[in-house]
Parts: structure tokens; sequence; C-alpha cells
């Protein structure tokens, strides 16, 4: 069966093209890639199969959406992040977020 | 992958590797099968004819390293298709041609085109 991120082919709007214009979130999801990939505990083939494993409506949120959430599965399998360590973390970053004026 | 990129790069340690299947001008076609997994052909061109335009190196089986395995290295090659073979009603020109890289796993010699 024809997966979600295989669309070759498929009828589609066509194509606007834009400069790239990374968030700050976006280059630290690279860097932090990058560090993941150099300690061993993941390969380019893997991140690519856990994206294109994601739900269709993660995998279109886009590229660094799925990379984050590919990441998360990752640390997680590896024992490297709990999903609890993860989830309290954000959450402070949350409320840091939220108390900037 | 550019077209200059070396083959060298992707053929360090090939010992006990075999020779490449197949040489560039060989007529090939990408197998029609659907197998489960991660698999990087897409679906548009399995059961398509191409030709070898370039072998670009051995490297490591992506659809075992997906799952973190120690992966025996494969060849790989860029085919090229006829954009109008692959296209219902191609307007470009007839000798616009797509080019994909595509592991040997996935290819097997095809039959000369009957005309």
């Amino acid at each position: 069966m024809r997966k979600h991120h295989d669309f070759g082919g498929l009828p589609d709007e066509p194509i606007t093209f834009s400069d790239h214009d990374f968030d700050p979130w976006e280059k630290m999801i690279t860097a932090l890639w990058v560090s993941v990939r150099s300690r061993g505990f993941s390969n380019l083939d893997e991140m690519r199969r856990l994206c294109e494993d994601l739900p269709p409506e993660v995998y279109d949120r886009g590229y660094n959406h799925a990379r984050a959430e590919a990441m998360a599965n990752i640390l997680h399998e590896r024992g490297v992040v709990s999903r609890t360590e993860l989830a309290e973390r954000m959450a402070i970053l949350r409320d840091r977020i939220e108390a900037t004026p | 992958m550019s077209t200059t990129a070396p083959a060298a790069t992707g053929m360090a340690g090939t010992e006990g590797m075999t020779v490449p299947l197949f040489a560039v001008g060989d007529r090939v076609e990408v197998a029609r099968a659907f197998p489960p997994g991660h698999r990087r052909v897409p679906t548009y061109i399995r059961g398509r004819i191409g030709v070898i335009a370039h072998h670009t190196g051995a490297f490591p089986n992506p659809e075992e390293s997906a799952y973190g395995l120690d992966a025996a290295r494969v060849h790989f090659y860029r085919v090229a298709f006829k954009q109008n073979e692959i296209w219902n009603r191609y307007a470009g020109p007839a000798h616009d041609e797509l080019f994909i890289e595509i592991q040997e796993t996935w290819l097997h010699p095809a039959e000369e085109a009957s005309t």
C-alpha cells in the first residue's frame, strides 16, 4: 500500500517556491539531530523511517515537527530521555514562555 | 546527490562485495512489489523500465539500517526514465528524462523494447 509520504505523481496544487526561513527552534532541532546522530543513537535511515511512520496529520505539519517527534521516539526507545522527563521539561519551558511579558 | 559525487566515497570497505550486476546503458525494470517496511523506491516508479545512467557506489542497505541493523552494502545506480513513459499526457519534450537512484535489490534486467 502506498504510504502517506509517498505522494510522488499524485495530483496537487502548483508548488510555491520561496526561501526557507527557519525559526530558532527549527535550527535547534537540526543541532539536536546532529548530536543524536554523532553520539550513535540513530542514523539517517532510521530518522527517515520514523518520520514516514508518523501519522499523516503530524507528518504534514512539516519537516522539523516530524523530526522533533521522531527524535522523541528515538531517545525514548534508546533509554536516553523518558517520556515523563520530556513532558516535565516541556512544562517548565511552557511556564517560562507564558511568564515572559 | 550531485552528478559529480565521487563513487569512491561509497565504495570504501567493499571487501567481499559482489561486482555490480548492471553496467551503464543496461535496460532495467524496477520490481513491481509492495513489501512492508522502510522502502525508498517511490510507488510511481515500481514496475517501470529505465536505463542505467551511472553506478553511484555501494552503501549500507537503508532498508536494513533504518531499523538500526548492521546493514550490508548494496550497489546503487542512477536510473534514467523517459518522462513521457512515466506520466500520462506528459506535455514536455520527448527527450525529457527522470533520474532516480535505486538500489540493486529492486532492479532486474528488462526485456528489449519491442517496437
